[in-house]
Parts: C-alpha cells; structure tokens; sequence
C-alpha cells in the first residue's frame, strides 16, 4: 500500500527521474529515491510531523545539519536525525509522535 | 566590624549543607564557605542513587537511618528532589561474583538491610527489562533515587529559610587557629567563629595539612556518570552489579543514569579535567549487558565528580585530631544516600548530645609527615 | 576498535579544515581528515548527497582537491570525544574507531541562531542555514509560498534560490535596512564579485514581484500541525517593532536565521583559553598569528574559530596547516614565513569582509523583546521564556546553574540550539553584558551518540572490571 499525503516539500526533478525506491514509515510504504536524504523523502512523502516534544509539541526538520535534534526517529532501530540519513531501498523508519515525559 | 559566628562550615557540599542546616536550626549563627557553588561537586553530579545494599556491612545501620532521612526530606528540608522508592537489583553475572554477592549480602542483612537474594527468573519478574544474563540477584525493595542535580537549589533555598550566612564563590584562604576562636580569611574579608568544621570532600586534606599540620590521606576519585536522552520505560528499579561497577536507574523524566565509579581524570586542584572514552564504554557495555534494551537509547551527556576517600573507605566524622573546636566531615563513600544521616549526627555532636551513632573518628587514619603518601 | 594513527588529525571538512588537512599533506604529513558529512564541503559547499543532485562550483574544487591530496579522509564519522595529545573519538554506522594524531587541527563551523517566536517550533520553519542546505545539497524546495526572514545574506540567497528552483516566496523580511547594507558598502566593495551576486540576488527577488521589506522581523507563526501564516512587523534602529502594523502573510514555510555562533565545544573541552568577541559572534579561541591555540598542538581555524565567512575560513585552514607543517619540522622557518606571509595577507582581507557582514547581522537589543514570556526557547526540554527569566530572578547567574536549575539545554541538541538565546535573557534580566553569562561547559559527547554503536557486539569477559578501591 502506497501512502499519500500533502507534499510539503518538492524534490529537485532531477531526483523524482532517479532511481526510486520504497522506504516504509510506521508501516506504511512511501516512495522516495535510494541515495536522497531521508528528511527530505519524508517530506516530499508528506510526513513533516516527525516527533513530539516532552511537551507533546509536534517537532519537525529545522537546521538539517544534524545539530537541533529536531528531526529524529528511529531508523531501522536506531534514533537518527533524519537529516543526515542517506535513504536505502526497503528502510524501516518510525516516528515517536507520543510524548516521552 | 568582623562578622562573628558559633560555627564555620568550610565546603558546601551535601553534608556542610544538612550541617549548616541543623545547626542554624538549633539557633546557632552559621557561616557556610563554598569556593564554587553549593553541592557543585560530588554531591550534586552524583548519579543520584539512595541504594542501602550497595553499602558497606559497617554503614548498613547508618544507610537504613539515611534512607529514613530522604524519605521524610519533604518535612525537614522543605523538597524531597523526587525521591522514589523503587526497589532495586544488584546483579551477579558469573558464579565467581554470585559467591561474592551471598557472601556481602548476607553479611549487609545481618546488620539490618531489607536484603533477600533472588534467582534469574524471581530477577526478572521483579524487573522484566533485565537481561538474561545475571546468574544471581539481591532484592532490596527500600533502595531507591533522587534528583541530585536539583541538591543546590533545594539547599539554597533551604539554608536561607534558616538563616545561614551562605557566602557561595567564595574561597577560603586562610585559617588561623586561635584561643577560643578561629579566624577565616576568605576572598570576600574576614570572619572569626567559636568553631570550624571542614566538609570539603577530596580538598579536606590540603586544608587539614595546612592549617594543622594533620595528615589524613585523601584519595581522590574521578567518577564518571552518564545519561541518555529520554526515552520509554524499558526497566523501573534501580541496577547494580556485584562488581560495584554499575548503577543504573531510569530518572522521573524518561533520562537514564549509568553509573558505577568509572574514572576519569582529574584531581583536587583542577577538579574534573577529562572524561576516559573507554572507561565510558565499559560502564555503557556493563548497562547494556544487564538492560538489554538500552542499546536503542543515546548518550546525550557525561560528566565527572570528584569523590574523596578514605584509606579504610570508611567516613571522616569527628574532631580534628588534637583540636577542640574543629571538626572534619568528609569521604562518606555512598554520601549521597548516608551523607545527610552522618551530617546529623555531628551536629548532635557538636550541641553537645550524644549522637544517636557512633561517630567515625577522623585520628584513627592520622599519618606521619613521611608516611603520608605523594598523590598522584 | 581499530585505532589509526597520524601525523595530522582535522575535525571538519569545511573549507578551513579541508585546507589545513591539504596544506599539511602537501608538506608530507600523513592526515586524517574527520567529518560528519558524506564529502567535504561543509555547510557552505555541502556536497549534493545524490550524484543527480549539481553542485556549486567551489564545492567540486574543494572536494577536487581533497581527493587528490593523499589526505585519508573520515567521511559520516561523528566525533563524540577527543583526549588531550590528541586521540579522536568517533562514531558511525560501523561503530566506533579512533584516529590519533600529535597534533589537531579543530574546524568545527558555526551554529545558526533563530529568534524563538510564537509558533516558531512548527514543522515548516527551518533555519536560514538549513534552507540553503535543502537548496544546494538536495536541489530541494519547499512546495508551498515560502517567508524568508532574517538579517545577512543568506535571506536573499535563500530567496533567490527558491525562486530560482521555481518555488514560490509569499514575503521577504530582512531586518537590516538599506542604510544598514549601504553603510557596510565600503568593506563590501572589497569582494566585488560577492557584492554583485549580492545585488543580483536582490534584483531577481524584485523581478519576481515579491514583497521585499527592509526593516521587518518575523514576529509570530500561525498553525497548528505546521505552518499556515507567518506574522511580520516592521522594526527600529534598535530592531524593537513598531507596534500596529504588522501584516499577516498567508504561507506554508519560513525560513529565519539571526546570525551565526562559532562551534567551540571541542576546542572548550580541550581547554582552550576563549575570549569574548562580540564581532567574531561570541567566545571565540584566543589564537596566535598562525591559528595556534593555547593548548599545545591545537590549531583552530574557520568559522568556528570566530566568523568571519568561507573566504577567510579557507585561507586560515592553510595558515593552520602550514603552522603545522612547521611544528612538525616539515618546513623550515624561513620557507615557513615566506609562505604564511602572504596567506596572512589575504586572510586580513578577506576576515575584514567577513567581518562587515558579520557586523551587520549582529543581534540589536530591541530583538529579545520579540520572545514572549510563554515563547518556547529551548525545544528539547519545552522551556519558555517565563521558566529562565524565574531562574534567573531565584539566583541563576550564568548558563550552568540555568541548566542545572531548569534542565535548559540538557536535551538532545545538548543547548546548541536555546544555548546563545537563553544567555542573553539571562543577561537582560541581570543587565550585564553577554559574555558575563559564559557558556555551557562542554563536555563528550560532543553529539548524541545512539548507545548501540558505541557498545558493539561483546561478550561479558571482554569487559575491563577495574578495581577502583576496596569496598
């Protein structure tokens, strides 16, 4: 099953011609592109709620250099930003929208 | 005019702090000298563990008594930093460390510890985020946490209720025994006081050699303690191993604590210099091996206290040797969880009771000039 | 663990650290070059990370010149410890490995800051500095009308970026004025080339027909699962609003960045000595004339020595990297002047550039009023303004006792990212200066690091049980 959602980002075209392939997001499968960055799948795929704060405030990308945190989930098992994860064919990826406190 | 006092307390950390408290609620004028801020050093970066079976056979009575203090530190000191009583596990992993583990235990209940040994499969009942790696546990329901990192504040505010003269960054430079009164030079002037008690940890015996030319060797530990980012609720109690090498426990706020007297560097001068990459690892592999699911967890930060020591491992707590109105409180090992209790009863001490305890007299572990041993 | 050793150990594969680690190589020192990303660039030539992606002309050169360099570089490695002498730590998908090498060459960049605002931590606001990343590192863009706000450069770079890429941008709000750029025009002209690509940038935004407005912040973002308006309002002087004139612009993205901090925790772990430099962007190492710290064998350079923009980064990189080869008896002392002299030139020029434009971005007062009372300001732990003003009014008088009071800057991002804006309110409410409320003390690990890849696979055995002490 192919999930679709609102883009929120566009990809470069030259991305959307290169090799595609699936990654799966709390068990539903998107498309994106093998070697693209995961932040930026997910938010082409539509997903830009990636987390929640102690709070429960809904936290997204912000710096994309890896520094705010902002942007993790867990990634085939382990906490990553998501903006410095290069996207592989079949990557299990899974948002925390639950808050930890 | 040269401010007065019935008490000097030199060091602000957990025990000058319930000191300084106790005193100044007996209505004596209390002065409180910290060189940095208050409970900054061991007292505050402690990983927070109030563990009764992790103690010596000999301080198990005072643990029990120190545990009842925490409990009821919402009454007596106006905030409990979030004490729990979760019950905790000290794990054995070979058959080597579970001889050890009946051995000490047995040893720890006969003095009165709560402590029942438990086989892997009890273990993991009473923790189901254990691994199955343990060979042997002990059970301890009393053994629990609280927030150290909150210690400063609550002394703070705790000290001003009671009207403790609290001088914080505020080294003390010199100290000038005299008849019936000892004058104190700090960085901000200087004040005379009926009596001093010097509760400063790792530095007491720089002061102690200075002032009275006593010799009480003073081992220095750098103990690194870890934490990880918040994350779910992958075990409850508190952790230990029969090594001594570990404790763990899951903090209020979803942040794990790992630790286990790892060294880093550092000594009394410089204070905490440098965190050891390996020792961290060992103490992380230590916490993985016993909570499997701590691998999905990150290391957020990691940090260094120093820790003063006895030569016997046991508390320096009691006159100075050959002074009368000096006083040394320091190197409770596990000062966290007993600190508080042996601080009391010093103060029982010095207004002129009986402590309710025996208190550890400091001339016991007197050295010669040339027997004290060079640190390192 | 495996464990390498060097000659030469680089943290940060930015211009500065790449040309450090490439001056010294030549000189035939043996170099490990360290960094986070999957090619060196930095932030400011980030590489593309899909070979479809183009990239900008200065990256290729650099990453060029890098690969031909015989520097061995550590791509995707994230540095979590470095120990005096020096050995570094790092961390990666295939666990953990050291490099250790007499002598280090720390270019860590810089952190970018954002003004908390109301609604400031929906997802679709990023930072300047992250738009520019999407743009030339993932030729990505947002879909919908986009706000870029902010003050220096990067706002019509980003703006421009956008457009050119076929995106939309709702609004442009700089918070410097045209005076503002014209009274820096002097130092400008000194890069002409950078000055016009400048004005092209400005030309093409108003070609576009979008809403160019000098002297304007963001003062609030509407939404409520992202980013559905953005609110702006015009400035003084002093960037205090001018109250009742704001305007509400209709837009699924912001983009913001208030200026840049340098990255010192490696170097502050360490020990270097740091002074205060507001025009540098804050603490900064205190260096002598060939990028050396006041720790033997440390050499910092770039941005995150103190900013002063790629040009001077590159070419303290070199002057690091000669310093190096000359402390290493790899270049004799004359040969060494002869060399360094004319790069200390150029670096002069260039850092005064730098340095203007620095001068422009620099925070006025009137901005902190912009956060309000219930404005959260560090996003780890949920903290708002009211909770550091209520720590500072119960005695706290500097970030550490802030932190320990609150837990401000204790989560993930370890205070990067609320460390610059939580100092300042505390300073405000005491009303000292800046520097007075010091920093974060720093401390390993330098990044989050997941526990797994840093235990690997063992058996009990294999762990160390030291002894400490009798118990």
């Amino acid at each position: 099953m192919l999930k679709t959602k609102t883009v929120a980002w566009r990809r470069s075209p030259l991305l959307e011609s290169a090799t595609p392939c699936q990654i799966t997001v709390d068990g539903h499968l998107i498309a994106a592109v093998a070697g693209e960055c995961l932040a930026t799948a997910l938010a082409a795929g539509g997903y830009v709620a990636l987390g929640a704060s102690p709070g429960g405030r809904i936290r997204g990308v912000f710096c994309m250099m890896g520094v705010c945190q902002q942007c993790v989930a867990e990634v085939d098992g382990i906490i990553r930003p998501t903006c410095m994860v290069v996207v592989r064919e079949g990557m299990d990826v899974r948002l925390s929208l639950e808050a930890l406190s | 005019m040269t401010e007065r006092f019935d008490t000097v307390i030199v060091g602000g950390g957990i025990m000058g702090c319930v000191l300084a408290h106790r005193l100044a609620a007996a209505r004596q004028r209390v002065g409180l000298f910290e060189r940095r801020g208050l409970c900054m050093a061991a007292s505050g970066v402690n990983a927070g563990t109030l563990s009764v079976q992790i103690k010596r056979e000999e301080l198990i009575p005072y643990a029990m008594r120190g545990l009842e203090l925490w409990r009821t530190a919402g009454d007596w000191l106006g905030d409990d930093l979030g004490f729990r009583q979760v019950g905790g596990l000290v794990l054995a992993f070979t058959e080597d460390e579970a001889r050890t583990l009946t051995e000490r235990m047995m040893q720890r209940a006969e003095r009165g510890a709560p402590i029942e040994l438990v086989g892997t499969n009890r273990a993991r009942e009473l923790e189901p985020g254990l691994s199955e790696a343990p060979v042997l546990a002990s059970y301890c329901p009393v053994d629990g946490y609280a927030g150290s990192y909150l210690l400063g504040e609550v002394m703070r505010r705790a000290l001003g209720r009671e009207g403790v003269a609290l001088r914080e960054y505020c080294p003390v430079q010199r100290i000038e025994p005299g008849r019936g009164e000892t004058e104190v030079i700090t960085a901000q002037g200087t004040v005379r006081t009926k009596r001093i008690v010097y509760c400063c940890g790792a530095w007491t015996e720089r002061l102690l050699a200075e002032t009275y030319g006593v010799r009480i060797p003073i081992n220095c530990r750098v103990n690194q303690v870890v934490v990880t980012e918040r994350m779910p609720k992958v075990f409850e109690r508190v952790i230990g191993a029969a090594t001594g090498l570990l404790t763990l426990k899951r903090a209020a706020n979803g942040t794990v604590l790992i630790g286990g007297g790892w060294q880093g560097v550092g000594d009394p001068e410089a204070g905490p210099r440098e965190l050891l990459p390996e020792n961290l690892i060992g103490n992380l592999r230590l916490a993985a091996h016993a909570v499997p699911a701590l691998r999905r967890a990150r290391v957020l930060r990691a940090w260094a206290g120093l820790e003063g020591s006895s030569s016997d491992g046991l508390p320096l707590a009691g006159q100075v040797p050959g002074q009368t109105d000096a006083y040394v409180l320091a190197c409770v090992r596990g000062g966290f969880t007993i600190g508080p209790y042996i601080a009391m009863l010093l103060a029982e001490r010095i207004l002129g009771e009986v402590p309710a305890m025996p208190l550890f007299d400091p001339a016991r572990l007197c050295v010669e000039e040339d027997e004290a041993p060079r640190r390192n | 663990m495996t464990e390498q050793a060097f000659d030469l150990a680089v943290i940060g594969a930015g211009p500065a650290g790449a040309a450090a680690a490439i001056e010294a190589a030549q000189h035939g020192l043996s170099v490990a070059l360290v960094d986070e990303q999957t090619a060196p660039g930095g932030q400011v030539y980030r590489a593309p990370v899909h070979s479809a992606v183009a990239a900008g002309a200065e990256g290729i050169r650099l990453r060029d010149r890098v690969e031909a360099s015989g520097v061995s570089h550590f791509r995707e490695r994230t540095v979590w410890h470095v120990a005096q002498g020096f050995t570094v730590s790092c961390v990666s998908a295939a666990g953990v490995e050291r490099v250790s090498a007499p002598r280090l060459v720390v270019a860590a960049g810089t952190v970018e800051n954002v003004l908390p605002v109301p609604g400031g931590t929906l997802p679709g606001v990023i930072g300047l500095a992250g738009a520019t990343i999407l743009l030339k590192a993932h030729g990505t863009i947002p879909a919908g009308p986009t706000v870029v706000a902010g003050v220096g450069p990067l706002v019509y770079a980003v703006a421009a970026g956008i457009l050119a890429a076929g995106g939309q941008i709702a609004a442009v709000a700089d918070l410097a004025g045209p005076r503002d750029w014209a009274a820096r025009l002097p130092a400008l002209a000194s890069r002409p080339s950078i000055l016009a690509q400048g004005l092209r940038w400005m030309a093409e935004i108003r070609r576009a027909g979008v809403k160019l407005r000098f002297r304007h912040t963001v003062v609030a973002v509407d939404g409520k699962r992202s980013v559905t308006a953005v609110l702006l309002a015009p400035v003084d002087r002093t960037w205090r609003i001018r109250a009742g004139r704001e305007e509400t612009v209709i837009a699924d993205s912001l983009a913001m960045g208030h200026g840049l901090v340098p990255a010192g925790e490696i170097a502050q772990a360490l020990g270097v000595e740091h002074v205060f430099r507001a025009e540098a962007g804050g603490f900064v190492p205190r260096l002598d004339d060939f990028q050396r710290s006041t720790v033997a064998g440390l050499y910092l350079a770039g941005d995150g020595a103190g900013i002063a923009g790629a040009e001077a980064a590159g070419l303290a990189g070199r002057l690091a990297g000669l310093a190096v080869a000359r402390d290493a008896g790899m270049l004799e002392e004359r040969a060494f002047e002869e060399k360094a002299r004319p790069v200390q030139r150029a670096l002069a020029r260039a850092a005064r550039f730098g340095r203007a434009i620095s001068a422009l971005m620099a925070m006025r007062p009137g901005l902190l009023d912009l956060v309000a009372q219930d404005t959260v300001v560090c996003r780890c732990e949920d903290l708002d303004r009211a909770v550091i003003e209520g720590a500072a009014a119960a005695g706290a008088q500097d970030l550490n006792q802030l932190k320990s009071s609150t837990r401000c800057g204790m989560g993930p991002c370890q205070g990067r990212i609320c460390g610059e804006f939580a100092a300042r309110i505390l300073a405000r409410h005491h009303g000292v200066n800046r520097e007075v409320i010091g920093l974060w003390t720093a401390r390993a690990p330098f990044r989050p690091v997941p526990l797994d890849s840093l235990v690997g696979a063992f058996e009990y055995a294999d762990i160390p049980k030291p002894t400490f002490d009798p118990r």
